[in-house]
């Protein structure tokens, strides 16, 4: 049996009284792609800097291409990171970006130069990579992002809404990126509202709500239980089963009464 | 008709009498409502935003104690004048008729300052939306009027009170404080017009976009040498004639016309009562105008239009020689990426170094010296080490974590070890300041006429001990970082240091400086000892020998703290983890 690229037994992560990730087990395969939904607030991307290393957890463990994010100087070489406000220098131009981070990775020059004017290529952004970054759309510098964290070919890959604000023909090049690379053995762990994003591209779902995980299957399962739970024989979809699942959660946890 | 006998459709609600007669209010008091209730949302925000904003507040409460200093020779100066008045003396309060008018053309200037800077934005955009530009300037320029308000009647109600009590009449006071509020009022309406003015063009041009920072590092340069060496005053001779010719003087015939004995014209005051009337609303109308020209603007990107389209190396033609110069020269591929990158962002927001230029005030003194006597003094060269390394300091290292913005994510968990990222932001940091240090000090130097071996001395110094503040300086910054970007003004932020930071480094590195100076040079053990003397409040005072000992006790504790702060800086970038 393969190790499972990220696993996660019991992580949880407190701020004060406030809990924004309890008890979070996780198991995904290998050259995956997870679509991890919830909503505002969830406890996406708290769990996405735990799994990264920038959050340490108040208790449990987790392994990312069998690394312990404990051990961040290990872990690094084998993730890459898109927040969800893309993390580059509005003074720089793209492609000065994407050669520091190259730098940041120890990539030898010549490779890191064939590979950024490949990703420019491939995002549509070689025309503006020496523009600066000050003058990008929201979407473009989502581009130069996702890039970035793709650039030292890591096994896993963490995207914090990466279609958010990128328009159709770019949402649809993202998309096209990330079962690329699926298809190339990578593991893609996405945050994202955009539900049929995940339906179209996610092997696995988990579904997030007030910090604990209260669904886990494949998109068509997530789906028949939804059908299943509304009684209908009418065709259900990702996002009925996301509405029918957070709000069955929020109405449990409006019943508890009290938190931690 | 009452109100009982007309129809449901018109008594009821907003309709019938009660809709016509609110449209027949005159439009202008509907406008001064709406006028009133930006301005009143707009101070309602500041009050809660300038706590929270240190360098604002701490210039703020700056510019306030400047004013509070200057009220009580102030008042007993307007007092003795107010006696001598009522003895017969008018030649007594001539100086009024002066202040006034200047003090009118200060007021416009203020206007405009405000009018350029963040008051002269509304809070949001969206509110251009809901109400037309000249509705929106109304109610910002009253703003302005109230920041002027409180910087400039304290003063004026001082002057007059010290006034009425010396002339034995409360009168003064009344007629200075209704001149006050015309001039505030007058100024401020045309001054802040002006301003938008000026912000209308920048935006709209891309080389006065690009010069920027640099035309208000110049202007405030401008300024403040001209107050402390005095080149004011022959301004003011030459603006004073051309100025009391104008209606303008007319203000101070205002203000002194309630008082007894003074001699001010009844007419000239009316005069300045109808300048001001005449003013207020043609300025405030020029003001909807000027708004419209400088919020109604696509603002000129930063890089320039033209050169957004140029590949970066044309722009910047030593980048590929800054990137090969520092491969060479650093053992990491990360190392030289965080040197490369701090190179570049200063060399194209400059305005991230601004408050490093701010120790060179305290230097105008020194300039002033310079241009009368035509001596450097000998203690020049290590003045400029000095604050060499103070700039290298404060520029990115003393803010190792915070440089990196929204990009600290990727640093973090990128292959780079906080090794290279502090090395890196080091020698981002030395390579510029620490050559140009070196020639300066050295230049100064020559110029005290010091000896061969004291320039060599100097000039290794000042490689040396701005390499070493650049890294003392993160492993202070590593441990009280400032993550959020300070707004120095409506449109720009910069990665500035905390205040904490900012405190131990300087504290730090004066002790350092003046115990090596200590060390090397006698005559600075005079010269500080001379110093404490004439301004250390206790009764204690060290001697030069036991300045020498405290020197030889805190100048090692500095050189230790040095390896240990990148250690430290190090360290901390490896396990620092985000919120």
């Amino acid at each position: 049996m393969t190790e499972p690229a990220v696993r996660a037994d019991g992580l949880t992560k407190h701020y004060g009284e406030d809990r924004a990730v309890q008890d979070l087990d996780l198991a995904i395969e290998p050259g995956t792609v997870y679509g991890f939904l919830g909503p505002n607030g969830a406890g996406k991307t708290t769990t996405m800097r735990l799994l990264t290393s920038l959050t340490r957890p108040t208790a449990g463990t987790a392994t990312v291409g069998g690394v312990s994010i404990a051990d961040r100087r290990a872990l690094t070489a084998r993730i890459g990171y898109l927040p969800h406000d893309p993390p580059v220098h509005g003074e720089l131009t793209g492609r000065e970006q994407l050669q520091y981070v190259a730098r940041l990775q120890e990539l030898p020059p010549d490779a890191a130069a064939a590979r950024i004017d490949e990703l420019l290529q491939r995002f549509g952004l070689a025309g503006d990579a020496d523009r600066r970054i000050s003058g990008y759309s929201e979407g473009m510098r989502k581009k130069v992002g996702v890039i970035a964290a793709v650039l030292h070919d890591p096994e896993v890959v963490f995207l914090d809404e990466p279609t958010s604000g990128l328009d159709p023909r770019a949402a649809r090049v993202m998309r096209e990126t990330i079962a690329d690379l699926a298809d190339r053995s990578m593991t893609v762990f996405l945050s994202t509202h955009i539900l049929p994003v995940v339906e179209d591209l996610a092997d696995g779902v988990g579904v997030i709500h007030d910090g604990r995980l209260v669904a886990e299957g494949s998109p068509a399962e997530l789906t028949r239980r939804a059908e299943a739970a509304a009684g209908s024989e009418d065709a259900a979809d990702l996002e009925t089963a996301f509405i029918q699942l957070t709000t069955e959660e929020t109405e449990r946890v409006s019943e508890r009464p009290a938190r931690v | 008709m009452s109100a009982n006998d007309r129809p449901a459709s018109e008594s009821a609600g907003d309709g019938g009498e009660g809709r016509r007669h609110r449209q027949d209010r005159p439009a202008i008091a509907a406008r001064l409502t709406v006028a009133r209730r930006i301005a009143a949302s707009a101070i309602r925000r500041n009050a809660r935003k300038i706590p929270e904003q240190d360098v604002y507040l701490a210039s703020l409460l700056v510019g306030m104690l400047g004013v509070l200093v200057v009220l009580p020779p102030l008042f007993l100066g307007t007092r003795e004048a107010g006696a001598a008045l009522a003895d017969g003396d008018a030649s007594a309060v001539s100086l009024a008729w002066h202040a006034a008018a200047l003090g009118w053309l200060g007021m416009v200037a203020y206007g405009a300052l405000l009018g350029v800077g963040s008051e002269g934005e509304p809070d949001q955009p969206a509110l251009l939306a809901v109400r037309p530009a000249e509705d929106v300037v109304l109610g910002l320029a009253a703003v302005a009027g109230c920041w002027g308000a409180l910087f400039a009647l304290p003063p004026v109600a001082v002057a007059y009170a010290g006034l009425s009590i010396g002339l034995g009449s409360p009168l003064p006071l009344a007629g200075g404080l209704v001149a006050g509020l015309a001039v505030l009022a007058s100024a401020t309406a045309v001054g802040y017009p002006i301003g938008l003015a000026i912000k209308g063009s920048v935006r709209r041009s891309p080389w006065l976009e690009r010069a920027k920072p640099l035309l208000a590092v110049g202007l405030a340069l401008a300024y403040f040498t001209a107050i402390f060496t005095g080149a004011i005053g022959p301004l003011f001779a030459v603006l004073g004639p051309a100025v009391m010719a104008s209606p303008v003087a007319w203000f101070g015939d205002l203000a002194m016309v309630t008082t007894p004995g003074a001699g001010a014209s009844p007419l000239a005051a009316a005069g300045a009562l109808a300048v001001a009337g005449l003013l207020v609303p043609a300025g405030l109308a020029l003001g909807g105008r000027t708004a419209s020209y400088a919020w109604y603007v696509d603002p000129v990107q930063p890089a320039g239009a033209e050169e957004a389209a140029e590949p970066s190396e044309d722009r910047l033609a030593v980048g590929p020689t800054l990137d090969r110069a520092l491969a060479a020269v650093t053992p990491t591929r990360s190392m030289a990426g965080v040197a490369g990158v701090a190179l570049r962002r200063a060399y194209r927001e400059p305005i991230q170094l601004l408050f490093a230029a701010v120790p060179l005030l305290g230097a105008i003194p020194l300039f002033e010296q310079l241009l009368s006597t035509g001596a450097v003094p000998w203690w020049t060269p290590w003045a400029v080490v000095a604050y060499g390394a103070w700039v290298a300091g404060t520029t990115f290292p003393l803010n190792v974590l915070g440089v990196q913005g929204a990009v600290l994510p990727a640093v973090l968990v990128s292959r780079a070890r906080g090794r290279d990222v502090v090395a890196g932001t080091v020698l981002g940091a030395a390579a510029v300041v620490a050559p140009v240090t070196a020639l300066l000090a050295v230049g100064a130097g020559m110029a005290a006429g010091r000896s061969t071996t004291a320039l060599a001395a100097v000039g290794i110094a000042g490689l040396v001990v701005v390499t070493a503040a650049a890294v003392l300086a993160t492993g202070i910054g590593a441990l009280a970082p400032r993550l959020e970007p300070l707004e120095i003004s409506a449109e720009r932020t910069a990665p500035l240091p905390s205040k904490t930071a900012y405190a131990a480094f300087s504290t730090a590195l004066i002790a350092g400086v003046l115990g090596a100076a200590t060390l090397a040079e006698p005559r600075v053990r005079l010269l500080i000892a001379l110093l404490l003397e004439r301004y250390l409040p206790t009764g204690w005072v060290p001697t030069p020998a036991q300045l020498e000992t405290g020197a030889q006790l805190a100048v090692p504790l500095v050189l230790l703290a040095i390896p240990i702060s990148f250690v430290v800086a190090a360290g901390r970038i490896d396990r620092y983890r985000l919120s």
